[in-house]
């Protein structure tokens, strides 16, 4: 794989929410604004990134590796729960809004399978610098993710996009134009499976269309 | 089993070393961070006791049973305890209500606010995601603030009027 | 704490504010796991005792040990790392103990780890600033809910496969479909009607000048809140 798939892999073909279906939790539950998606991003692609950079450093050593196998998740864990408790405790001093909004969800980024996933699956067996390019790609790939589910949540809830505080843009007027409200539904939890739902749904449909596509070329061919 | 103590004993130092890298953070974010839950109980006391913004008054911590936290508020000029304000708390129907409630020397509430739980002092405690962004389906129709049971209100302003009683003592309305 | 405490506890753990389907706590299991009854009920309990179990333990070390060494910003870690042992520990015991079950959990056990469900009911309960009783209430109550939808969901899941659903949605997306009109019943109390009024309140402050006596309900009618 060159380095150019390396990084592009996480957007689309290998994308830990909508291809690899991890990372479901905050998907869900932070998706209410698309502010609260970019700040979960960027504490998210931090502590894939600098995690996998740990652990493949770790790893390099053979005689280390060796060494730390039987307590090898163990590391891990501490190394992951060190940055997310650094995540923690900057976001609580510098962007206490934030801190607020998504709340338990910055700590539970400490569990959340893609960083664990990709630590042991492709950080461990991999130099340092295709790592760091695999957290930042698996990072901001979750990340767009996250921000196609919160624009429509809370486009079709509220009627605004926050972008960042008060960087807001509001649509609101296109809802009084076709004389309509937003529907708060899509910002409940039973709106927030469901979006997801059908994205997931869109996405398989799109899937599935490409496989009968190539199915037909090939028999065609033949 | 002694290669098992060694590697017990290696991850042992490497939770030891993070967490000195944390404590060595944390001696940064710390004071901000207590800083600004200061700032947050001056300006809630400033809104539940209005005369407090003017300076002429001072405020003394102190603790008491059924209440989370208390201050006295005192007169600078006088050194008499002009007024209480308890910040007190009361389970609802699916949630607890926490508000802080000033009550004067004559046993009348002076004013009130409803604060979230992260808004305590002293302890450095997470904004639960719960308390803000209530997945309930019914608080969507409203524009903001969250639900609460009337019995919990009723029971903190109840509770702080009796305490005042008893903390203020004196003139207290019989 | 009032038998009338216990009960609104309970029902709002396991009900109203499901770790589930209203905290969106353990959801990829809950994915994962829901295709049949069986490995759904043996998941659910699994959770249930671990969770119990390590919410007990993670808020006597936050309120006895890190509260007191004021290293209260290492509760990420220290939790996690509670849990990482417990849950081994519990794999050893039911290998010795009880084999036959060690087998059928198979794999589940050790990913209860990185369950979310775990870590997150123990860091509520700590952020909440939860008394004992009503942690130990809070945890037990998370988890029987967690059975439950688990439960619900095997039993809608199996029902499901057997019959034609679109090609698209099949799997996952129809799985959430499923869940999402599951959240709008249990959030709906179930049946349950509250005897009290609820207010809506604006999260602002109310500064009254004097106020003779404990406010009635039209005054708070007045303040702009409107009673459901």
């Amino acid at each position: 794989m060159t380095r150019k798939e390396n990084f592009l892999k996480g957007f689309f073909k290998e994308n830990p929410l909508f291809v690899l279906l991890l990372g479901c939790c905050p998907a869900l539950a932070i998706t209410t604004s698309v502010e609260n998606a970019i700040g979960m991003t960027i504490a998210f692609t931090f502590v894939v990134t600098l995690s996998n950079l740990f652990i493949s450093l770790i790893n390099l050593n053979e005689k280390i590796r060796e060494f730390i196998r039987p307590i090898r998740i163990a590391v891990y864990i501490v190394i992951i729960a060190t940055l997310v408790t650094i995540v923690e405790m900057v976001m609580e001093a510098y962007l206490p809004e934030l801190y607020n909004s998504l709340g338990v969800f910055i700590s539970l980024i400490t569990v959340n399978c893609i960083v664990l996933g990709r630590a042991e699956a492709y950080a461990s067996k991999n130099k340092p610098l295709d790592s760091i390019i695999d957290g930042i790609t698996m990072g901001l790939g979750y990340g767009l993710a996250l921000l196609i589910i919160s624009f429509i949540r809370e486009f079709l809830g509220s009627g605004t996009i926050t972008i960042w505080k008060e960087l807001k843009i509001d649509l609101t007027g296109l809802y009084k134009a076709l004389n309509i409200e937003p529907i708060s539904f899509f910002k409940s939890s039973a709106g927030a499976f469901l979006v997801l739902g059908i994205v997931l749904g869109i996405l398989q449909a799109i899937k599935n269309r490409k496989a009968r596509k190539t199915k037909e070329k090939r028999v065609v061919k033949e | 089993m002694k290669k098992h103590l060694i590697t017990g004993l290696t991850l042992a130092l490497f939770a030891l070393i993070c967490g000195g890298l944390l404590a060595f953070i944390n001696m940064f974010t710390s004071p901000m961070i207590k800083a600004r839950e200061e700032k947050k109980i001056e300006e809630s006391i400033s809104i539940v006791f209005d005369a407090y913004k003017s300076g002429d008054y001072t405020k003394e911590e102190f603790n008491r049973e059924g209440v989370v936290l208390g201050y006295y508020i005192i007169n600078n000029q006088t050194n008499e305890k002009e007024a209480v304000i308890y910040i007190i708390e009361s389970q609802g129907y699916a949630s607890k209500i926490r508000m802080m409630i000033g009550v004067n020397k004559d046993n009348k509430i002076t004013g009130y606010t409803v604060i979230s739980q992260a808004e305590t002092k002293g302890d450095i405690t997470a904004h639960d995601f719960n308390m803000n962004g209530k997945s309930n389906l019914d608080e969507f129709d409203s524009l903001a603030g969250s639900t609460y049971s009337s019995k919990a209100v009723k029971k903190n302003f109840s509770l702080a009027l009796s305490y005042a009683k008893v903390d203020l003592g004196g003139n207290a309305n019989d | 704490m009032t038998i009338r405490d216990i009960i609104t506890i309970l029902i709002s753990a396991i009900l109203i504010e499901n770790v589930l389907l209203s905290q969106f706590l353990g959801v990829c299991s809950f994915l994962g796991v829901s295709k049949s009854r069986k490995n759904a009920v043996g998941m659910g309990i699994s959770v249930v005792s671990v969770i119990l179990i390590a919410t007990v333990v993670t808020w006597l070390i936050y309120n006895y040990v890190l509260k007191a060494l004021d290293l209260v910003y290492l509760r990420t870690i220290v939790f996690i790392l509670v849990i990482a042992s417990l849950v081994q520990i519990i794999e050893i015991l039911i290998k010795k103990f009880v084999p036959s079950l060690y087998k059928s959990l198979g794999i589940y056990l050790p990913l209860i780890t990185t369950n979310c469900a775990v870590l997150g009911v123990a860091l509520k309960a700590v952020n909440n600033d939860l008394s004992f009783g009503h942690m130990l209430l809070y945890a037990f109550g998370s988890g029987i809910g967690f059975l439950l939808v688990m439960y619900i969901f095997s039993l809608i899941r199996e029902e499901l496969d057997k019959r034609n659903v679109p090609k698209a949605m099949r799997g996952v997306p129809i799985a959430l479909i499923v869940a999402s009109i599951l959240a709008i019943l249990f959030s709906r109390y179930v049946g349950i009607s509250p005897k009290e009024k609820e207010i809506k309140l604006e999260n602002k402050a109310h500064v009254i000048e004097v106020m003779e006596e404990i406010p009635s309900e039209k005054y708070f009618e007045d303040l702009g809140g409107t009673i459901r």
